[in-house]
């Protein structure tokens, strides 16, 4: 069973995760900017990030076999922060060029302000500009809510639905999303949002098309396997392994490749690891092992 | 011939490049000669995935406008693209390309490099150079310094020397380093000689090109060591010390040059003997 996870902020992770996930069969990653579970102070830390999570993270993850790519975005909860919301902003178009960067995210509403909406529109319109994909997380709080008045937001700028990714669903959110023609992912995590069970009851409910699954764990308490996890649930429940592969693999795969910046042909080849010896701008993840 | 190196280059890139990615970097060098630095700044990270990663293959090189060779050898096709870019901007294209290094990644910097080696003009871009021969990766720190006569003029003695020694130690070959002819100075040859004794302590082998460069500028000691590395095993080690005797010029090496030239059955060394005999 080949898998993309398209949620995981590997950044947090050790390399163990790595291992165990290609072990499970992930062969590819997407890693949506987020915040670090601080505020950052400054732009210069956003640079920072951006640049690991496009560079070395990207590094880390070849050297188990697990392709990595990102998405660039400023995330809800610092673009109410002035220290640092307009100043992202400005740098975005450049790292959105980067290879490697397939689309705008992690964006959305936290507590639903005023400054949430500007940064989020801003930046829809940035990968509506550029022709790329966007996720869009649901907030924690109050999240049917969030969920539609980020659908009534997508309607109201025209923004391509086909682009969009609308996350962190639960059974409440589907019936406002269902048939508009978004994407929607399922993050499972092991106490919260959603559960392997849950999740297959919501494939059985309203079907797999457009329906994407992920573990998006993080630094907090999250499983990097929950992927693998729902899809041998999905089996035990009599799903095929067609179906299966549809949600875990082509689902994620064919919505991101909407913006150009996908390589399917790279992905189909066999994931190889990369050699142990090998440096990333002259860093190695080895410990100890090289003089 | 092409009118500038930015149309050189888009000549390279137009035999090997698909074709949508040679357009669409016509239009950005239009906008880059128009002086738009936001349409630089935007087309500089997504080179490599229109035009290519893989080698330029292009066997020339370019001239400076100081007349400087820049080969093409090592040139990459997005190297070829980011140098082209750099190349058509011209007001304020040192302050460009330093601002595009350092927020560029691995690839981007290395192009910034070439770019700076066809047509970096004056010192503001030169910690970028610096910052390169820092690197330990081995593509920026060879985009810094080899075929790169901007950063050989631009680096001061020490730099310089730094620069060549840490070429030995990487493998960069020490003719692809732009005036190394000129700057070879004792200093360097006791830095290369204190290498030397270094590895032989550690019975290792160091690169022949060393014997050349050594030659340039002899210490105490420099004419011995050559003399000695011309019956070395290894071919390469005696043409490299026959070189560096012929180089030097000093006198105390023609008894044993002449004494090697009948034995010696390589070619290649028997070249390099006869070259270094021939005033």
């Amino acid at each position: 069973m080949r898998i993309f996870d398209p949620h995981a902020h590997m950044i947090s992770r050790v390399t163990d995760d790595y291992e165990s996930m290609a072990a499970a069969g992930v062969i590819a990653v997407l890693e949506p900017a987020f915040w670090l579970g601080q505020p950052r102070t400054s732009v210069g830390s956003f640079v920072d990030y951006f640049d690991a999570i496009i560079g070395w993270e990207r590094f880390r993850a070849e050297q188990f076999g697990v392709r990595h790519y990102c998405l660039i975005g400023l995330n809800p909860k610092e673009a109410n922060d002035d220290r640092v919301n307009d100043g992202v902003m400005e740098i975005l178009p450049h790292f959105l060029e980067k290879d490697g960067v397939l689309g705008v995210g992690e964006i959305g509403y936290d507590d639903m302000t005023a400054k949430e909406e500007k940064y989020l529109v801003a930046q829809l319109e940035l990968a509506k500009a550029e022709g790329l994909p966007a996720l869009v997380h649901t907030p924690h709080r109050d999240k049917v809510n969030g969920a539609k008045r980020t659908l009534d937001i997508l309607k109201d700028m025209d923004f391509p639905l086909e682009l969009a990714l609308i996350d962190h669903n639960t059974e409440e959110t589907v019936p406002a999303l269902i048939e508009s023609g978004v994407h929607m992912g399922f993050s499972i995590y092991p106490d919260t949002k959603m559960s392997e069970e849950r999740m297959v009851a919501i494939l059985q409910k309203y079907g797999s098309d457009r329906m994407l699954v992920n573990s998006a764990c993080d630094w907090g308490k999250s499983d990097p396997l929950k992927v693998p996890k729902t899809a041998a649930l999905m089996r035990q429940s009599g799903f095929s392994d067609e179906e299966i592969e549809k949600v875990v693999w082509h689902n994620p795969i064919d919505f991101f490749a909407r913006g150009g910046r996908l390589d399917k042909g790279e992905l189909a080849g066999p994931a190889e690891a990369g050699a142990p010896e090998a440096l990333y701008e002259g860093n190695t993840i080895l410990r100890g092992e090289r003089v | 011939m092409p009118a500038t190196a930015e149309d050189a280059l888009l000549g390279e890139l137009t035999a090997r490049a698909p074709a949508d990615g040679v357009a669409w970097l016509g239009d950005q060098l239009s906008a880059a000669r128009a002086g738009d630095r936001a349409a630089v700044k935007k087309a500089f990270p997504g080179m490599g995935r229109r035009l290519g990663r893989g080698e330029l293959g292009a066997a020339g090189a370019l001239s400076r406008a100081d007349g400087a060779a820049v080969p093409l050898r090592a040139w990459r096709m997005d190297d070829a693209g980011r140098a082209a870019l750099i190349a058509a901007f011209s007001d304020g294209r040192d302050e460009l390309a330093r601002e595009l290094y350092f927020a560029g990644d691995m690839r981007e910097r290395a192009g910034v490099l070439r770019g700076l080696a066809l047509a970096g003009e004056g010192d503001a871009a030169m910690d970028a150079v610096r910052d390169a021969c820092r690197a330990n990766a081995r593509e920026l720190f060879e985009a810094a310094v080899a075929d790169n006569p901007y950063a050989s003029a631009g680096l001061n003695d020490n730099e310089y020397r730094q620069a060549v020694l840490k070429s030995v130690f990487l493998g960069v070959p020490l003719e692809h380093i732009a005036r190394i002819d000129e700057r070879a100075d004792a200093e360097l040859t006791r830095m290369l000689l204190s290498y030397v004794t270094e590895r032989e302590m550690a019975v290792r082998t160091v690169p022949p090109d060393i014997w050349p460069v050594a030659g340039r500028a002899p210490i105490p000691g420099t004419i011995a060591r050559l003399v000695g590395y011309l019956e070395h095993p290894q071919a390469a080690h005696r043409a490299g010390a026959a070189r560096g005797l012929g180089i030097s010029g000093d006198p105390r090496g023609r008894a044993f040059l002449e004494e090697r030239l009948p034995r010696e059955t390589d070619e290649s060394v028997r070249a390099a003997i006869a070259g270094a005999l021939t005033p």
